[in-house]
């Protein structure tokens, strides 16, 4: 018997040489004339454009949703070259009955790849299992000129009538057409957004949508996200067939979740008893709801297994409690249960994890990927303002809490949630509300820092940097999984390095790294040799020492979006230098000074004694900068820019 | 010392039980794991280690099992995709298919209560297509808690499919770190022990039979034999943290690679590699020996040169002209046909198609150097921008690139031919101070190409501008690269359109000056010659790039942020510090000051200086000018961790001088202000 041997690596290579001999390829029409469009000129960073994007969605009596679609792509640039890999979603509702592809290239070569050539792959990224998958096609003859095209058909019977037609992304798009057939007795409502509303063309009962030429959204820093920006239609559905799976008013979708998560929280004895222990009566109200959120986050692991309905409804509490396991929405069904325990009610908010993608004009839709609770507490359990109260009309004061952030304490508010909208979903239906924004007091940075300049430049000396809200959050998330050794490179990396050539980092302690209750406190220190510049008689020294404030904005480009930032913030630095003996102040800085409606910095230095001392502010007020502000923005970070670079001068005395 | 002594003894008494009792069953949890709050040797706040880790691969079952034990620390370990969500990979392919079996898993709490994991993992598909599938079984450990202990064990099957005539063997090789300390850790190795091998028709592939060999790297203790099973054991092994600027990761693990060598082949390492570079010899030369076309090709592209350098250099731009399919994209079989593209069975083909693959062009540049005279060879050479050269690791995939050595003046002139864009001259850097087996009948002789010195491989960057009354700094830089600078820079750019590779440039130079700085690329050439300079020219606005201190205008005398200083931050360094190649770097800058400003202070020149590396830096008032000239060489590529105190205070000075300022005096100006 002959035997051979080859290693799994080599047979690797080997089987990625191979491929499957294939037949001539036969370019569909639509393809071919999309091919021969004349080819508009688009901006030189553009990499591919769709030439035509035609969609025809089916709905059958029997409540099947049947999706044909074709596009076509021209590649313009060498980056446009993955659009010739195309990807379907589908997963155990939803199946692909036809999916193939072609391409055309510059060169006039024509290939074309079908459904058996295509890759499988899950579409679960946090979740530890999720049914969502998807078919990967790719074709042959991707370069720069070639035109790639692609047609599908998908059958599903969807868990809500809703279909989203986005006609708006990264790239460019000249012909766009949406084709919708409908049963008899049944009625679709379409809604527009970011994008003024179009009316359809009916002709024989389909109604159609064509547009044309719509433009790309750009990619640029801190911008908000793109489907924050992108324009797109919403069509809703609605029969007599499927009444409990389609909603009018986002109280009807309020309504629908609640129908699915209804018996969700039930009880068991154990929850029963750890509710007990953990919140026995007798203690202020406040207390008790604090200790369970607080076992809700931190006790109860976040891990998402999410099959067909179970990616919108939650597990029961008690199982979600027995395995002390469960994803966003578990956590909080998990938590509204336990409150119910001593008599507190809650309601389950659906949101999305992107600010702008929910504004208060969004029609109903169920595009929310998270999930956080709201609890009811009378007006007398509150013993002052919190961040994350919202004020309902007739609820009253709702303390919004997010048990799958074990990082942010309990009466604030995750920095992504704060200024963004969210489903409350209550006994009698639901409403989107406007979630609130934390003061810039709430997210701060108070450094502190006592340092030594020594004749020959060194500076040596001790920082304290105390931490609160966002800021606290973002470092503790930093340094949470850090070994002691890489924490001390962070600061390294992270704060000193940016700021000095050559230091040495002397200490770092942390104080309150598990107690997100209070402030994260990070004292370091350090000695820097060469900190000040020897110039002649001359010693320079930059009073800011460290920290960087301005942010980033192309100023070789117009700006075209709003800028965004994380929360509105208030920072305070102050930096006390002991000046060595032996030199006297020659020049100071100019005291640095830039207000405008939605963020302010000034800074001062002064000298008392010995001392050399620089105070500055800087306070960010929203989460937004609009566009037409943008130029007060850059005059901002200039200044910041300038203030931050700003020498003290000393000079030997004689 | 108590505590590690009574870890130690905790890890023997589970082998001994391990070896009584079946080796695939649970361990038993002793109560100083259930109770350990901490782990003696573990890195301060670790979230978990591995209390043990096992691995036994038996290639006659094509088995590998595998046993993982780990401590969850604090509450950071139960974080999500932490230590308790627990993904097993799981590979497929038409010829042999892998079984996951036995897996097992449960959560042991502190108190011994055992929570077994009931569940069925699901299979969750990372990649299926083309007869390949990539898929993980996947599940979340029950009920974890700090102080728990999460086990879970695995076997692998693989079953190679009923017509296939190969035997498939699973990848062999022990890597002993992770992410986790491990406190003690069993390999086992069982080799194949079937019957031989017989056809001899496809060298790679087939062979009379074969035995097995290992090779250990960073290894405290060496694998055992027993029998003819290969066993290690270990205890205590760090976790693996990666360093800037160090060489290949890989390299500092502590694996054992297990490989199978043709039977009859030699034991020792140097008679190995002859085998080895005998067979490659013969099959290289087979390919060179189909040459039609070649002489007269040689001879037409040398003309009436008589130089021999000028010769080669000539033979050199000719092959250079042929299409490199190494660094175009991969095609498919279905588009090599449409776009006419056939295989080459010889280097006349090459010639005459006017195309193929990197070895190709080279074996046909040998084949017309020999053509009209010159020695010329073929040296296979390792890469060591992947892994460092193992001579005792004898596979042939170790040393899988060609390059050429060609006889001048009795030296050998290494050339790279199939490597686009590489001046005449150089070699690609990954393959110079790497080993290289330059193949002749008997085998080959093994030599290095070293690296082209710091002269060779050069960024100049010239900058002339003005500094406005508010600090600002508006001029022209224009950047000249050369040598490996400039090749890597080609490379890179290789299917980058005209916008790409401007974009591209631009951002580099953001890097390079300071935040805030506007940039605009204005010209580039050089792109496709690699014999000439890769030039590109920049408008550039540095805002407050002189500070305005009172009466006086604080100028930096270097406008380039350092692009060494990261790698020089610690104080303290586990790793050699790795240099690609040699480099200088030039830097000018004249910059006019702003009018009724004159001269307080200039600094001193800067200087700096060690047997591989110097530095200086000199600045001077010109009249309405300051001028300074910087210059920074380093000779060296890889410096031993007991340099790295000379090398990290060299790199200090350098930081120190480019940091330094002058200080013009008495302008009447604006102070800067933002509004």
């Amino acid at each position: 018997m002959l035997k051979k041997r080859i290693s799994v690596a080599l047979l690797g290579v080997i089987l990625g040489f191979c491929s499957v001999a294939a037949d001539a390829a036969s370019i569909p029409d639509w393809l071919r004339n999309a091919a021969r469009q004349t080819a508009k000129k688009y901006a030189d960073d553009v990499n591919a454009v769709v030439l035509m994007d035609f969609r025809e969605t089916t709905v059958k009596d029997n409540t099947d949703i049947v999706t044909h679609g074709w596009i076509a792509y021209r590649i313009l640039r060498p980056e446009g070259k993955n659009i010739a890999q195309y990807e379907i979603a589908y997963s155990d509702e939803t199946k692909v009955r036809y999916l193939r592809g072609w391409s055309i290239t510059a060169q006039g070569q024509e290939y074309e790849v079908k459904e058996k050539d295509a890759f499988e792959r899950s579409l679960s990224t946090y979740e530890i299992y999720s049914d969502a998958k998807e078919k990967i096609l790719v074709v042959p003859g991707a370069d720069v000129g070639s035109v790639v095209g692609f047609e599908y058909e998908r059958k599903g019977r969807p868990l809500v009538f809703q279909e989203d037609w986005s006609f708006q992304d990264r790239l460019p798009r000249e012909k766009m057409r949406f084709e919708l057939r409908l049963p008899s007795r049944w009625e679709f409502r379409a809604e527009w957004i970011n994008y003024p509303a179009q009316a359809p063309v009916e002709q024989n009962g389909v109604y159609s949508w064509e547009l044309t030429d719509i433009p790309r959204i750009d990619a640029e820093y801190r911008r908000p996200p793109v489907e924050a920006l992108s324009g797109r239609m919403v069509l809703t559905f609605f029969s007599d067939k499927i009444r409990s799976q389609t909603y009018r008013t986002w109280n009807d979708l309020g309504l629908w979740y609640g129908q699915i998560s209804a018996g969700s929280r039930d009880s068991s004895p154990a929850l029963q008893q750890k509710v007990q222990e953990l919140a026995p009566a007798g203690r202020p109200l406040l207390e008790r709801v604090r200790a369970l959120a607080r076992f809700a986050q931190q006790d109860v692991r976040y891990a998402a297994i999410e099959i067909g309905i179970g990616g919108f409804r939650p597990h029961q509490a008690s199982e979600t409690f027995s395995h002390r396991y469960g994803d966003c929405k578990d956590k909080a069904n998990v938590l509204s249960a336990m409150l119910a325990q001593i008599g507190v009610k809650s309601y389950l908010m659906p949101i999305h994890t992107q600010r702008g993608i929910f504004t208060e004009k969004s029609p109903p839709d169920l595009g929310f990927d998270h999930a956080i609770i709201a609890i009811q507490l009378p007006d007398a359990s509150l013993p002052g303002p919190l961040s994350a109260l919202y004020l309902h009309p007739k609820l009253g004061q709702l303390l919004i809490f997010d048990p799958t952030n074990d990082l942010v304490p309990f009466g604030q508010l995750p920095y992504y949630e704060q200024d963004s909208y969210a489903l409350l979903v209550t006994d009698s239906g639901g409403e989107l509300i406007h979630l609130p924004v934390s003061r810039p007091e709430v997210n701060s940075i108070k450094r502190t820092a006592k340092l030594k300049l020594s004749p020959d430049g060194t500076l040596k000396g001790e920082v304290e940097e105390v931490r609160s809200g966002y800021h606290a959050m973002e470092i503790r998330g930093r340094l949470k999984d850090e070994s002691e050794q890489d924490r001390k490179k962070f600061i390294e990396r992270a704060i000193l390095g940016p700021a000095m050539g050559s230091f040495q980092l002397d200490g770092l302690t942390l104080e309150n790294e598990n107690d997100i209750e209070k402030d994260f406190i990070v004292r370091y220190k350090f000695t820097a040799e060469h900190y000040a510049k020897s110039a002649g008689p001359l010693l320079l020294v930059r009073p800011r020492v460290v920290g960087e404030k301005s942010g980033y904005l192309d100023f070789n480009k117009p700006r075209r979006y709003a800028y965004e930032l994380e929360a509105p913030k208030l920072d305070n630095d102050v930096v006390e230098i002991s000046l060595p003996d032996g030199f006297k102040v020659d020049e100071l800085p100019d005291p640095a000074k830039a207000s405008y409606p939605f963020g302010e910095y000034h800074s001062a230095t002064e000298v008392e004694g010995n001392m050399l001392r620089y105070k500055r502010e800087f306070r960010m007020n929203g989460t937004l900068v609009p566009l037409e502000k943008a130029g007060q923005l850059k005059l901002l970070f200039s200044a910041i820019n300038v203030d931050e670079k700003s020498v003290a001068v000393l000079k030997r005395a004689n | 010392m108590h505590r590690n002594q009574c870890w130690s003894f905790l890890v023997l008494l589970a082998f001994s039980v391990s070896c009584l009792a079946q080796k695939e069953d649970w361990l038993p949890v002793t109560p100083q794991e259930l109770q350990a709050k901490e782990v003696p040797g573990a890195p301060a706040g670790a979230d978990a280690v591995r209390l043990h880790y096992a691995v036994y691969f038996d290639d006659n079952t094509l088995s590998q099992f595998y046993y993982t034990r780990i401590k969850i620390l604090n509450e950071k370990g139960k974080r999500p995709e932490g230590p308790a969500d627990i993904s097993i990979p799981v590979l497929e392919s038409p010829l042999y298919t892998v079984f996951l079996t036995e897996l097992k898993a449960r959560t042991v709490h502190p108190d011994g209560s055992i929570v077994e994991f009931t569940g069925k993992p699901f299979e969750k598909t990372i990649f299926k297509g083309r007869g390949l599938k990539f898929a993980a079984k996947a599940f979340t450990m029950p009920d974890v808690t700090v102080g728990s202990i999460i086990e879970y064990k695995y076997k692998y099957v693989y079953q190679r499919a009923v017509n296939s005539p190969f035997i498939i063997f699973p990848p062999d090789e022990w890597v002993l770190q992770s992410n986790l300390f491990t406190v003690s850790e069993r390999f086992n190795f069982k080799p194949y022990e079937g019957g031989v091998f017989q056809s001899k028709s496809r060298a790679n592939l087939e062979w009379d039979g074969a035995h097995i060999t290992w090779v250990a790297a960073n290894l405290k203790e060496k694998p055992r034999n027993n029998g003819n099973e290969v066993q290690l054991e270990a205890h205590n092994v760090p976790a693996f943290t990666p360093e800037d600027q160090m060489p290949p990761e890989d390299d500092f693990k502590p694996t054992v690679r297990f490989f199978y060598s043709r039977r009859g082949s030699s034991t020792v390492v140097d008679k190995a590699w002859q085998e080895i570079g005998k067979d490659q010899y013969d099959r290289r030369e087979e390919f060179m020996g189909r040459s039609h076309g070649v002489r007269e090709a040689a001879l037409e592209a040398i003309g009436a040169e008589t130089d021999p350098s000028a010769k080669l250099h000539k033979l050199y731009a000719r092959v250079q002209k042929i299409r490199n399919l190494t660094f175009e994209r991969a095609r498919t079989e279905e588009e090599q046909k449409k776009e006419n593209i056939k295989d080459n069975l010889g280097v006349g083909d090459v010639l005459a198609h006017g195309y193929g693959h990197s070895d190709g062009i080279t074996m046909l540049f040998v084949a017309m150097a020999r053509a009209v005279g010159f020695d010329a060879s073929i040296v296979e050479v390792s890469d060591r921008k992947r892994r460092l050269f193992s001579k005792e690791l004898t596979a042939s995939t170790q040393v899988d690139t060609e390059i050429a050595a060609v006889s001048v003046n009795g030296k050998d002139l290494f050339l790279d031919p199939g490597a686009r864009f590489c001046p005449f001259g150089m070699v690609r850097w990954e393959h110079t101070a790497a080993e290289g087996l330059k193949l002749d009948k008997k085998g080959g002789t093994w030599v290095k190409a070293e690296p082209a010195t710091y002269d060779k491989s050069v960024t100049r960057r010239t900058t002339t501008g003005s500094i406005a009354e508010d600090g600002t700094l508006k001029g022209v830089i224009v950047v000249e690269f050369r040598g490996y600078d400039a090749l890597e820079y080609r490379l890179d750019a290789i299917d980058h359109d005209a916008a790409r590779k401007k974009k591209d440039l631009e951002d580099e130079m953001k890097d390079w000056l300071p935040k805030g700085s506007l940039v605009t690329m204005v010209t580039a050439q050089g792109w496709d010659d690699g014999d000439q300079p890769l030039l590109a020219s920049f408008s550039i606005e540095v805002p407050a790039f002189a500070v305005l201190a009172g009466k006086r205008l604080l100028v930096p005398t270097s406008l380039f942020q350092s692009q060494h200083k990261d790698a020089f931050k610690h104080s303290e360094r586990k790793y050699p510090v790795y240099f690609s190649y040699p480099f200088t770097e030039y830097d000018s800058l004249s910059a006019t000051v702003p009018a009724g400003f004159t001269v307080e202070n200039v600094p001193p020149q800067q200087e700096a200086s060690l047997s591989y590396a110097k530095y200086q830096n000199v600045s001077r008032f010109d009249g309405h000018q300051l001028v300074t000239q910087r210059r920074l060489a380093m000779n060296g590529i890889y410096f031993p961790l007991e340099k790295y105190s000379e090398l990290k205070g060299f790199f200090v000075k350098v930081q120190v001088g480019d940091e330094q300022q002058a200080v013009l005096h008495g302008g009447n100006v604006n102070a800067q202000k933002g509004n």
